[in-house]
Protein backbone atom coordinates (compact mmCIF):
# COMPACT_ATOMS: atom_id res chain seq x y z
CA UNK A 1 0.00 0.00 0.00
CA UNK A 2 1.40 3.41 -0.91
CA UNK A 3 1.99 6.01 1.79
CA UNK A 4 -0.92 8.24 0.86
CA UNK A 5 -3.36 5.35 0.97
CA UNK A 6 -1.84 4.11 4.25
CA UNK A 7 -2.28 7.56 5.81
CA UNK A 8 -5.92 7.68 4.71
CA UNK A 9 -6.56 4.23 6.17
CA UNK A 10 -4.91 5.30 9.44
CA UNK A 11 -7.22 8.32 9.63
CA UNK A 12 -10.31 6.21 9.00
CA UNK A 13 -9.19 3.64 11.58
CA UNK A 14 -8.77 6.39 14.14
CA UNK A 15 -12.23 7.76 13.42
CA UNK A 16 -13.79 4.28 13.62
CA UNK A 17 -12.45 3.87 17.13
CA UNK A 18 -14.49 6.85 18.26
CA UNK A 19 -17.90 5.58 19.29
CA UNK A 20 -20.28 8.47 18.77
CA UNK A 21 -20.70 11.29 16.31
CA UNK A 22 -20.37 14.05 18.86
CA UNK A 23 -16.99 12.83 20.09
CA UNK A 24 -15.86 12.31 16.50
CA UNK A 25 -16.67 15.91 15.62
CA UNK A 26 -15.14 17.16 18.86
CA UNK A 27 -12.00 15.32 17.83
CA UNK A 28 -12.10 17.03 14.45
CA UNK A 29 -12.40 20.38 16.20
CA UNK A 30 -9.42 19.62 18.37
CA UNK A 31 -7.40 18.83 15.22
CA UNK A 32 -8.12 22.37 14.01
CA UNK A 33 -5.71 23.69 16.61
CA UNK A 34 -2.93 21.54 15.11
CA UNK A 35 -3.15 23.14 11.67
CA UNK A 36 0.06 25.17 11.31
CA UNK A 37 -0.42 28.92 11.58
CA UNK A 38 -1.09 30.39 8.21
CA UNK A 39 1.32 32.96 6.73
CA UNK A 40 -0.31 36.38 6.25
CA UNK A 41 -0.22 36.16 2.46
CA UNK A 42 -2.35 33.02 2.29
CA UNK A 43 -5.67 34.60 3.34
CA UNK A 44 -5.96 36.49 0.07
CA UNK A 45 -8.82 36.39 -2.44
CA UNK A 46 -6.64 34.70 -5.08
CA UNK A 47 -6.06 31.76 -2.70
CA UNK A 48 -9.68 31.31 -1.70
CA UNK A 49 -11.30 28.10 -2.92
CA UNK A 50 -14.42 29.00 -4.89
CA UNK A 51 -17.62 27.16 -4.11
CA UNK A 52 -16.97 26.52 -0.42
CA UNK A 53 -19.67 27.63 1.99
CA UNK A 54 -16.99 28.32 4.60
CA UNK A 55 -14.02 30.43 3.64
CA UNK A 56 -11.11 28.16 2.72
CA UNK A 57 -7.71 29.43 1.65
CA UNK A 58 -5.04 27.18 0.13
CA UNK A 59 -1.60 28.09 -1.17
CA UNK A 60 0.60 25.38 -2.65
CA UNK A 61 4.32 25.39 -3.37
CA UNK A 62 7.11 23.03 -4.37
CA UNK A 63 10.07 22.38 -2.11
CA UNK A 64 12.80 20.04 -3.31
CA UNK A 65 10.42 18.08 -5.46
CA UNK A 66 7.84 17.77 -2.70
CA UNK A 67 4.33 19.13 -2.57
CA UNK A 68 3.83 21.61 0.29
CA UNK A 69 0.85 23.76 1.12
CA UNK A 70 -0.55 26.21 3.65
CA UNK A 71 -4.23 26.15 4.52
CA UNK A 72 -6.73 28.07 6.57
CA UNK A 73 -10.48 28.35 7.10
CA UNK A 74 -12.86 30.44 9.19
CA UNK A 75 -14.59 27.26 10.38
CA UNK A 76 -12.97 24.99 12.94
CA UNK A 77 -14.40 21.74 11.65
CA UNK A 78 -13.14 22.58 8.17
CA UNK A 79 -9.75 23.43 9.66
CA UNK A 80 -9.74 19.98 11.24
CA UNK A 81 -10.41 18.45 7.83
CA UNK A 82 -7.67 20.58 6.27
CA UNK A 83 -5.28 19.31 8.93
CA UNK A 84 -6.12 15.74 7.89
CA UNK A 85 -5.65 16.66 4.22
CA UNK A 86 -2.28 18.08 5.16
CA UNK A 87 -1.33 14.78 6.80
CA UNK A 88 -2.27 12.98 3.62
CA UNK A 89 -0.77 15.24 0.95
CA UNK A 90 1.76 17.68 2.38
CA UNK A 91 5.40 16.65 1.96
CA UNK A 92 4.61 13.97 -0.62
CA UNK A 93 6.38 13.80 -3.98
CA UNK A 94 4.58 16.05 -6.47
CA UNK A 95 3.54 13.19 -8.72
CA UNK A 96 2.18 11.14 -5.83
CA UNK A 97 0.18 14.13 -4.53
CA UNK A 98 -1.20 14.92 -7.98
CA UNK A 99 -2.20 11.39 -8.86
CA UNK A 100 -3.35 9.96 -5.52
CA UNK A 101 -6.88 8.74 -5.08
CA UNK A 102 -8.24 10.88 -2.24
CA UNK A 103 -11.14 9.13 -0.59
CA UNK A 104 -10.93 9.45 3.19
CA UNK A 105 -12.89 12.72 3.29
CA UNK A 106 -15.85 11.11 1.51
CA UNK A 107 -16.39 8.59 4.29
CA UNK A 108 -19.84 8.95 5.91
CA UNK A 109 -18.13 9.25 9.30
CA UNK A 110 -16.82 12.61 8.13
CA UNK A 111 -19.39 13.68 5.57
CA UNK A 112 -22.52 12.49 7.37
CA UNK A 113 -23.30 15.86 8.87
CA UNK A 114 -22.18 18.18 6.13
CA UNK A 115 -24.90 19.42 3.84
CA UNK A 116 -24.52 18.98 0.07
CA UNK A 117 -23.02 22.42 -0.49
CA UNK A 118 -20.36 21.89 2.15
CA UNK A 119 -19.58 18.41 0.86
CA UNK A 120 -19.06 19.91 -2.58
CA UNK A 121 -16.90 22.64 -1.07
CA UNK A 122 -14.64 20.11 0.63
CA UNK A 123 -14.40 18.26 -2.67
CA UNK A 124 -13.38 21.52 -4.41
CA UNK A 125 -10.66 22.06 -1.79
CA UNK A 126 -9.24 18.56 -2.27
CA UNK A 127 -9.44 18.88 -6.06
CA UNK A 128 -7.80 22.30 -5.96
CA UNK A 129 -4.83 20.88 -4.04
CA UNK A 130 -4.35 18.07 -6.52
CA UNK A 131 -4.66 20.51 -9.41
CA UNK A 132 -1.93 22.64 -7.83
CA UNK A 133 0.24 19.56 -7.39
CA UNK A 134 -0.24 18.69 -11.09
CA UNK A 135 0.63 22.25 -12.12
CA UNK A 136 3.75 22.30 -9.95
CA UNK A 137 4.73 18.90 -11.34
CA UNK A 138 4.47 20.23 -14.87
CA UNK A 139 6.36 23.39 -14.02
CA UNK A 140 9.14 21.43 -12.37
CA UNK A 141 9.52 18.63 -14.88
CA UNK A 142 12.56 18.88 -17.20
CA UNK A 143 10.26 19.42 -20.20
CA UNK A 144 7.83 21.66 -18.32
CA UNK B 1 -45.24 20.12 31.24
CA UNK B 2 -48.78 21.44 30.96
CA UNK B 3 -51.40 18.76 30.34
CA UNK B 4 -52.71 20.41 27.18
CA UNK B 5 -49.22 20.57 25.81
CA UNK B 6 -48.56 16.89 26.49
CA UNK B 7 -51.81 16.00 24.77
CA UNK B 8 -51.10 17.96 21.61
CA UNK B 9 -47.57 16.56 21.34
CA UNK B 10 -48.80 13.00 21.34
CA UNK B 11 -52.03 13.50 19.47
CA UNK B 12 -51.11 16.04 16.82
CA UNK B 13 -47.34 15.95 16.29
CA UNK B 14 -46.19 12.32 16.31
CA UNK B 15 -42.68 13.13 15.09
CA UNK B 16 -42.19 15.63 17.90
CA UNK B 17 -43.51 13.22 20.51
CA UNK B 18 -41.36 10.38 19.18
CA UNK B 19 -38.36 12.71 19.25
CA UNK B 20 -36.19 11.03 16.69
CA UNK B 21 -35.16 11.24 13.07
CA UNK B 22 -33.84 8.10 11.35
CA UNK B 23 -33.50 6.49 14.76
CA UNK B 24 -31.47 9.39 16.16
CA UNK B 25 -32.74 11.38 19.09
CA UNK B 26 -33.90 14.76 17.77
CA UNK B 27 -35.38 17.80 19.39
CA UNK B 28 -36.73 20.12 16.71
CA UNK B 29 -35.86 23.73 17.53
CA UNK B 30 -35.89 25.31 14.07
CA UNK B 31 -39.44 26.62 14.08
CA UNK B 32 -38.49 30.05 12.77
CA UNK B 33 -37.55 28.27 9.53
CA UNK B 34 -40.65 26.11 9.39
CA UNK B 35 -43.10 24.56 11.82
CA UNK B 36 -44.45 21.04 11.89
CA UNK B 37 -47.94 20.38 10.55
CA UNK B 38 -50.44 18.97 13.05
CA UNK B 39 -52.57 16.08 11.90
CA UNK B 40 -55.69 18.17 11.19
CA UNK B 41 -53.68 20.09 8.58
CA UNK B 42 -52.56 16.86 6.93
CA UNK B 43 -56.11 15.52 6.99
CA UNK B 44 -57.46 18.71 5.42
CA UNK B 45 -55.02 18.41 2.52
CA UNK B 46 -55.67 14.71 2.08
CA UNK B 47 -59.39 15.40 2.16
CA UNK B 48 -58.95 18.06 -0.51
CA UNK B 49 -57.00 15.78 -2.85
CA UNK B 50 -59.05 12.65 -2.28
CA UNK B 51 -62.58 14.08 -2.14
CA UNK B 52 -62.75 17.71 -3.20
CA UNK B 53 -60.15 18.35 -5.88
CA UNK B 54 -61.52 20.56 -8.64
CA UNK B 55 -60.65 23.99 -9.96
CA UNK B 56 -62.38 26.98 -8.45
CA UNK B 57 -64.48 29.78 -9.96
CA UNK B 58 -66.92 29.56 -12.80
CA UNK B 59 -67.20 25.77 -12.77
CA UNK B 60 -70.93 25.08 -12.92
CA UNK B 61 -70.64 21.62 -11.44
CA UNK B 62 -70.94 20.77 -7.77
CA UNK B 63 -67.26 19.90 -7.12
CA UNK B 64 -66.08 23.22 -8.48
CA UNK B 65 -68.66 25.14 -6.50
CA UNK B 66 -67.57 23.30 -3.32
CA UNK B 67 -63.91 24.02 -4.04
CA UNK B 68 -64.74 27.70 -4.51
CA UNK B 69 -66.66 27.72 -1.23
CA UNK B 70 -63.73 26.10 0.57
CA UNK B 71 -61.33 28.67 -0.88
CA UNK B 72 -63.52 31.55 0.22
CA UNK B 73 -64.00 29.98 3.67
CA UNK B 74 -60.23 30.02 4.17
CA UNK B 75 -60.12 33.61 2.95
CA UNK B 76 -62.72 34.45 5.60
CA UNK B 77 -60.82 32.50 8.29
CA UNK B 78 -57.64 34.38 7.41
CA UNK B 79 -59.47 37.68 7.50
CA UNK B 80 -60.96 36.78 10.89
CA UNK B 81 -57.50 35.82 12.16
CA UNK B 82 -56.28 39.32 11.31
CA UNK B 83 -59.64 41.01 12.02
CA UNK B 84 -59.78 42.56 8.57
CA UNK B 85 -62.10 42.23 5.59
CA UNK B 86 -61.96 39.15 3.35
CA UNK B 87 -61.78 41.55 0.42
CA UNK B 88 -58.29 42.50 1.61
CA UNK B 89 -56.80 38.98 1.61
CA UNK B 90 -54.76 37.83 -1.40
CA UNK B 91 -53.40 34.29 -1.53
CA UNK B 92 -49.79 33.94 -2.63
CA UNK B 93 -47.22 31.17 -2.47
CA UNK B 94 -45.57 32.54 0.68
CA UNK B 95 -44.23 35.64 2.38
CA UNK B 96 -41.46 36.04 -0.19
CA UNK B 97 -43.96 35.87 -3.03
CA UNK B 98 -46.20 38.39 -1.25
CA UNK B 99 -43.37 40.89 -0.83
CA UNK B 100 -42.27 40.44 -4.42
CA UNK B 101 -45.80 40.98 -5.75
CA UNK B 102 -46.20 44.08 -3.64
CA UNK B 103 -42.85 45.56 -4.62
CA UNK B 104 -43.57 44.82 -8.29
CA UNK B 105 -46.93 46.53 -8.03
CA UNK B 106 -45.29 49.53 -6.38
CA UNK B 107 -42.63 49.66 -9.07
CA UNK B 108 -45.31 49.53 -11.75
CA UNK B 109 -47.81 51.96 -10.32
CA UNK B 110 -46.30 54.05 -7.54
CA UNK B 111 -42.54 54.58 -7.52
CA UNK B 112 -40.71 57.05 -9.70
CA UNK B 113 -37.14 58.27 -10.01
CA UNK B 114 -35.87 59.95 -6.85
CA UNK B 115 -38.57 58.50 -4.55
CA UNK B 116 -37.37 57.15 -1.22
CA UNK B 117 -38.18 53.70 0.16
CA UNK B 118 -37.16 52.71 3.69
CA UNK B 119 -36.43 49.23 5.01
CA UNK B 120 -34.61 48.36 8.23
CA UNK B 121 -31.32 46.70 9.03
CA UNK B 122 -33.17 43.82 10.66
CA UNK B 123 -35.22 42.83 7.61
CA UNK B 124 -35.22 39.34 6.22
CA UNK B 125 -33.93 39.48 2.64
CA UNK B 126 -37.52 38.82 1.54
CA UNK B 127 -38.61 42.26 2.75
CA UNK B 128 -35.47 43.94 1.47
CA UNK B 129 -34.41 42.53 -1.89
CA UNK B 130 -37.81 43.01 -3.60
CA UNK B 131 -37.70 46.69 -2.58
CA UNK B 132 -34.10 47.04 -3.64
CA UNK B 133 -34.98 45.66 -7.06
CA UNK B 134 -38.10 47.87 -7.31
CA UNK B 135 -35.87 50.88 -6.58
CA UNK B 136 -33.29 49.79 -9.14
CA UNK B 137 -35.97 49.47 -11.78
CA UNK B 138 -37.61 52.82 -11.11
CA UNK B 139 -34.66 54.97 -10.07
CA UNK B 140 -36.01 55.26 -6.53
CA UNK B 141 -33.62 55.13 -3.58
CA UNK B 142 -33.58 52.54 -0.79
CA UNK B 143 -32.28 53.46 2.67
CA UNK B 144 -32.00 51.24 5.72
CA UNK B 145 -33.16 52.39 9.14
CA UNK B 146 -30.49 51.54 11.69
CA UNK B 147 -30.80 49.26 14.66
CA UNK B 148 -29.25 49.92 18.07
CA UNK B 149 -26.67 47.79 19.85
CA UNK B 150 -29.39 46.17 21.97
CA UNK B 151 -31.21 45.00 18.83
CA UNK B 152 -34.03 47.53 19.01
CA UNK B 153 -34.93 49.59 15.98
CA UNK B 154 -33.31 53.05 16.28
CA UNK B 155 -36.48 55.13 16.43
CA UNK B 156 -34.56 58.40 16.28
CA UNK B 157 -32.99 57.27 13.02
CA UNK B 158 -36.42 56.26 11.75
CA UNK B 159 -37.89 59.68 12.59
CA UNK B 160 -34.99 61.44 10.87
CA UNK B 161 -35.47 59.41 7.70
CA UNK B 162 -39.23 59.86 7.76
CA UNK B 163 -38.65 63.61 7.51
CA UNK B 164 -37.45 62.92 3.96
CA UNK B 165 -40.99 61.82 3.10
CA UNK B 166 -40.43 58.24 1.90
CA UNK B 167 -43.12 56.57 -0.19
CA UNK B 168 -43.01 53.33 1.80
CA UNK B 169 -41.49 51.75 4.88
CA UNK B 170 -40.82 47.99 4.85
CA UNK B 171 -40.50 46.68 8.39
CA UNK B 172 -40.68 43.36 10.13
CA UNK B 173 -43.02 42.81 13.07
CA UNK B 174 -40.52 40.44 14.72
CA UNK B 175 -36.86 40.06 13.79
CA UNK B 176 -36.16 36.54 12.55
CA UNK B 177 -32.72 36.64 14.19
CA UNK B 178 -32.94 38.77 17.33
CA UNK B 179 -36.59 38.14 18.15
CA UNK B 180 -37.05 41.88 18.60
CA UNK B 181 -40.74 42.76 18.62
CA UNK B 182 -40.94 46.13 16.94
CA UNK B 183 -43.31 48.82 18.29
CA UNK B 184 -45.51 48.56 15.24
CA UNK B 185 -48.28 50.94 16.30
CA UNK B 186 -45.75 53.70 16.93
CA UNK B 187 -43.87 52.93 13.70
CA UNK B 188 -46.98 52.82 11.54
CA UNK B 189 -48.43 55.97 13.02
CA UNK B 190 -45.16 57.90 12.49
CA UNK B 191 -44.82 56.60 8.95
CA UNK B 192 -48.38 57.54 8.10
CA UNK B 193 -47.87 61.03 9.51
CA UNK B 194 -44.95 61.34 7.11
CA UNK B 195 -47.12 60.15 4.23
CA UNK B 196 -45.44 56.74 3.88
CA UNK B 197 -47.24 53.46 3.35
CA UNK B 198 -46.10 50.60 5.60
CA UNK B 199 -45.47 46.99 4.54
CA UNK B 200 -45.14 44.64 7.50
CA UNK B 201 -43.38 41.28 7.29
CA UNK B 202 -45.35 39.21 9.80
CA UNK B 203 -43.77 35.86 8.91
CA UNK B 204 -42.25 35.42 12.36
CA UNK B 205 -45.03 37.14 14.23
CA UNK B 206 -48.17 35.17 13.49
CA UNK B 207 -47.90 32.84 16.51
CA UNK B 208 -47.04 35.71 18.88
CA UNK B 209 -50.63 36.94 19.29
CA UNK B 210 -49.49 40.56 19.02
CA UNK B 211 -52.31 43.08 19.53
CA UNK B 212 -50.74 45.20 16.75
CA UNK B 213 -51.50 42.47 14.23
CA UNK B 214 -55.22 42.42 14.96
CA UNK B 215 -57.02 44.99 12.82
CA UNK B 216 -53.56 46.22 11.86
CA UNK B 217 -53.01 49.89 11.02
CA UNK B 218 -50.38 49.10 8.40
CA UNK B 219 -51.16 49.23 4.69
CA UNK B 220 -49.76 45.79 3.88
CA UNK B 221 -48.92 42.70 5.86
CA UNK B 222 -47.76 39.31 4.72
CA UNK B 223 -46.87 35.89 6.05
CA UNK B 224 -46.31 32.25 5.10
CA UNK B 225 -48.49 29.33 6.03
CA UNK B 226 -45.59 27.05 6.91
CA UNK B 227 -44.46 29.13 9.88
CA UNK B 228 -47.80 28.75 11.59
CA UNK B 229 -48.35 25.03 11.31
CA UNK B 230 -49.61 25.14 7.75
CA UNK B 231 -48.03 23.65 4.62
CA UNK B 232 -45.33 25.18 2.45
CA UNK B 233 -46.25 26.92 -0.79
CA UNK B 234 -49.06 29.03 0.58
CA UNK B 235 -48.95 32.56 1.90
CA UNK B 236 -51.04 35.64 2.39
CA UNK B 237 -50.78 39.26 1.38
CA UNK B 238 -53.08 41.57 3.26
CA UNK B 239 -53.59 44.95 1.62
CA UNK B 240 -55.95 47.66 2.84
CA UNK B 241 -59.01 47.99 0.60
CA UNK B 242 -57.91 51.29 -0.91
CA UNK B 243 -54.62 49.71 -1.97
CA UNK B 244 -56.39 46.70 -3.44
CA UNK B 245 -58.24 49.16 -5.69
CA UNK B 246 -55.22 51.33 -6.38
CA UNK B 247 -52.39 48.88 -7.12
CA UNK B 248 -52.11 47.30 -10.56
CA UNK B 249 -51.97 43.53 -11.02
CA UNK B 250 -48.49 42.15 -11.64
CA UNK B 251 -49.33 38.69 -12.93
CA UNK B 252 -51.58 38.05 -15.82
CA UNK B 253 -53.56 35.04 -16.96
CA UNK B 254 -56.54 32.93 -16.07
CA UNK B 255 -59.06 34.10 -13.54
CA UNK B 256 -58.19 37.80 -13.41
CA UNK B 257 -59.59 39.05 -16.71
CA UNK B 258 -62.96 40.79 -16.86
CA UNK B 259 -63.00 41.59 -20.55
CA UNK B 260 -60.42 41.13 -23.24
CA UNK B 261 -60.01 44.41 -25.07
CA UNK B 262 -56.87 44.77 -27.11
CA UNK B 263 -54.70 46.69 -26.46
CA UNK B 264 -56.22 47.59 -23.07
CA UNK B 265 -57.85 44.63 -21.34
CA UNK B 266 -60.09 45.14 -18.35
CA UNK B 267 -59.10 43.20 -15.26
CA UNK B 268 -61.11 42.01 -12.30
CA UNK B 269 -61.47 44.43 -9.43
CA UNK B 270 -60.76 43.35 -5.87
CA UNK B 271 -58.36 40.63 -4.78
CA UNK B 272 -59.14 38.57 -7.90
CA UNK B 273 -56.88 40.76 -10.01
CA UNK B 274 -53.88 39.62 -7.97
CA UNK B 275 -54.67 35.91 -8.16
CA UNK B 276 -53.92 34.99 -11.76
CA UNK B 277 -53.78 31.27 -12.53
CA UNK B 278 -54.79 28.34 -10.38
CA UNK B 279 -54.09 28.87 -6.71
CA UNK B 280 -52.48 26.30 -4.44
CA UNK B 281 -55.83 24.91 -3.39
CA UNK B 282 -54.61 22.06 -1.20
CA UNK B 283 -52.24 24.53 0.46
CA UNK B 284 -55.15 26.85 1.08
CA UNK B 285 -57.09 23.95 2.61
CA UNK B 286 -54.06 23.25 4.83
CA UNK B 287 -53.72 26.91 5.79
CA UNK B 288 -57.37 27.05 6.76
CA UNK B 289 -56.98 23.96 8.93
CA UNK B 290 -53.85 25.45 10.54
CA UNK B 291 -55.63 28.68 11.44
CA UNK B 292 -58.55 26.74 12.89
CA UNK B 293 -56.14 24.52 14.81
CA UNK B 294 -54.38 27.51 16.37
CA UNK B 295 -57.74 28.99 17.34
CA UNK B 296 -58.86 25.73 18.94
CA UNK B 297 -55.64 25.21 20.90
CA UNK B 298 -55.75 28.88 21.84
CA UNK B 299 -53.67 31.64 20.28
CA UNK B 300 -53.14 33.42 23.62
CA UNK B 301 -52.20 30.18 25.34
CA UNK B 302 -49.74 29.27 22.59
CA UNK B 303 -48.15 32.73 22.61
CA UNK B 304 -47.84 32.79 26.40
CA UNK B 305 -46.30 29.32 26.50
CA UNK B 306 -43.83 30.11 23.70
CA UNK B 307 -42.82 33.34 25.48
CA UNK B 308 -42.22 31.36 28.67
CA UNK B 309 -40.13 28.79 26.75
CA UNK B 310 -37.99 31.56 25.28
CA UNK B 311 -37.57 33.25 28.66
CA UNK B 312 -36.53 29.91 30.14
CA UNK B 313 -34.03 29.37 27.32
CA UNK B 314 -32.61 32.88 27.65
CA UNK B 315 -32.10 32.39 31.37
CA UNK B 316 -30.36 29.05 30.83
CA UNK B 317 -28.17 30.24 27.96
CA UNK B 318 -27.18 33.40 29.86
CA UNK B 319 -25.55 31.21 32.49
CA UNK B 320 -23.20 29.53 29.99
CA UNK B 321 -19.67 30.84 30.18
CA UNK B 322 -18.51 32.25 26.85
CA UNK B 323 -21.91 32.19 25.15
CA UNK B 324 -23.06 35.49 23.67
CA UNK B 325 -26.75 36.08 23.07
CA UNK B 326 -27.40 38.55 20.24
CA UNK B 327 -29.34 41.62 21.27
CA UNK B 328 -31.28 42.38 24.40
CA UNK B 329 -34.54 43.83 23.15
CA UNK B 330 -37.26 44.82 25.61
CA UNK B 331 -39.73 42.46 23.95
CA UNK B 332 -38.31 39.28 22.43
CA UNK B 333 -40.43 36.69 20.73
CA UNK B 334 -39.97 33.44 18.86
CA UNK B 335 -36.21 33.33 18.39
CA UNK B 336 -32.96 33.71 20.25
CA UNK B 337 -29.65 33.75 18.39
CA UNK B 338 -26.24 33.28 19.88
CA UNK B 339 -22.54 32.79 19.29
CA UNK B 340 -20.08 30.51 21.03
CA UNK B 341 -16.74 32.10 20.19
CA UNK B 342 -14.25 31.08 19.01
CA UNK B 343 -16.44 28.42 17.36
CA UNK B 344 -18.15 29.51 14.16
CA UNK B 345 -21.93 29.24 14.18
CA UNK B 346 -21.69 26.35 11.75
CA UNK B 347 -19.33 24.40 14.04
CA UNK B 348 -21.70 24.86 16.96
CA UNK B 349 -24.74 23.79 14.92
CA UNK B 350 -23.00 20.62 13.70
CA UNK B 351 -22.09 19.70 17.25
CA UNK B 352 -25.63 20.42 18.43
CA UNK B 353 -26.91 18.15 15.68
CA UNK B 354 -24.63 15.41 17.01
CA UNK B 355 -26.24 15.94 20.40
CA UNK B 356 -29.69 15.58 18.82
CA UNK B 357 -30.80 19.22 18.52
CA UNK B 358 -32.03 20.57 15.20
CA UNK B 359 -31.10 24.25 14.90
CA UNK B 360 -30.07 26.51 12.08
CA UNK B 361 -26.80 28.35 11.68
CA UNK B 362 -25.79 31.03 9.20
CA UNK B 363 -27.20 34.44 8.40
CA UNK B 364 -30.83 33.31 8.37
CA UNK B 365 -31.43 35.41 5.22
CA UNK B 366 -30.78 38.53 7.30
CA UNK B 367 -27.56 39.64 5.66
CA UNK B 368 -27.95 43.33 6.50
CA UNK B 369 -28.39 42.52 10.17
CA UNK B 370 -25.33 40.28 10.34
CA UNK B 371 -23.26 42.90 8.50
CA UNK B 372 -24.47 45.51 11.00
CA UNK B 373 -23.46 43.25 13.90
CA UNK B 374 -20.12 42.50 12.23
CA UNK B 375 -20.57 38.74 12.36
CA UNK B 376 -20.58 36.11 9.64
CA UNK B 377 -23.38 34.03 11.12
CA UNK B 378 -25.18 32.96 14.26
CA UNK B 379 -26.94 29.94 15.72
CA UNK B 380 -30.68 30.39 16.06
CA UNK B 381 -32.91 28.74 18.63
CA UNK B 382 -36.62 28.92 17.86
CA UNK B 383 -38.87 26.74 20.00
CA UNK B 384 -42.58 26.26 19.38
CA UNK B 385 -45.44 25.25 21.61
CA UNK B 386 -44.77 21.54 21.10
CA UNK B 387 -41.34 21.91 22.70
CA UNK B 388 -40.90 21.58 26.44
CA UNK B 389 -38.88 23.20 29.19
CA UNK B 390 -37.24 19.84 29.81
CA UNK B 391 -36.03 19.73 26.19
CA UNK B 392 -34.57 23.21 26.59
CA UNK B 393 -32.83 22.14 29.81
CA UNK B 394 -31.21 19.28 27.92
CA UNK B 395 -30.34 21.71 25.16
CA UNK B 396 -28.68 23.95 27.74
CA UNK B 397 -26.66 21.01 29.07
CA UNK B 398 -25.47 20.14 25.56
CA UNK B 399 -24.50 23.75 24.93
CA UNK B 400 -22.60 23.79 28.22
CA UNK B 401 -20.57 20.83 26.97
CA UNK B 402 -19.94 22.48 23.60
CA UNK B 403 -18.96 25.73 25.30
CA UNK B 404 -16.36 23.82 27.32
CA UNK B 405 -15.06 22.31 24.09
CA UNK B 406 -15.03 25.75 22.49
CA UNK B 407 -12.85 27.06 25.31
CA UNK B 408 -10.42 24.19 24.72
CA UNK B 409 -10.32 24.95 21.00
CA UNK B 410 -9.87 28.63 21.76
CA UNK B 411 -6.93 27.80 23.97
CA UNK B 412 -5.22 26.22 20.92
CA UNK B 413 -2.60 28.54 19.53
CA UNK B 414 -3.73 28.38 15.96
CA UNK B 415 -7.45 28.97 16.26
Amino acid sequence: MDEIRAEQEAILDELRQIEDDFTRYSYLLSLAALLPPCPEDVRQPENEVKGCQSHVWLKAREEQGLFRFSADSDTYIIKGLLYLLMNVLDGRPLRAAAEAELYFWKDPMLMGSFDDRRQRGIGYAAASLQKSAARLLKENSPTG
Amino acid sequence: MDDWQNVIRKRDFPMIARGNCRGKSTVYLDNAATTQCPRPVLWAMEDYWSLRHANVHRGVYCLSARATEALEETRQLTADFLRVSRDEIVFTSGATDSANMLAEAFALGELKRGDLVLATEMEHNSNLLPWLEACRRTGAVLELVKIREDGELDMEDLYRRLEKKPRLLAVTAVSNVLGTVNPLSQIVSSAHSAGAAVAVDAAQAMRCDLPELKSPDCDFLFFSGHKLMGPTGIGVLYAKAEWIDRLPPVRYGGGMLRELRIPEPEYESGVGKFEAGTLNLSGIAGLGAALEYLQVVGRRRIAAYERELLRHAEERLSSIDGLRILGAPKRRSGVLSFLLPPLQAYDAAVLLDKKGFALRSGRHCADALHARLGISGSVRLSPAFYNTGEELDRFGDALEQIAALSRTVGAGKHG
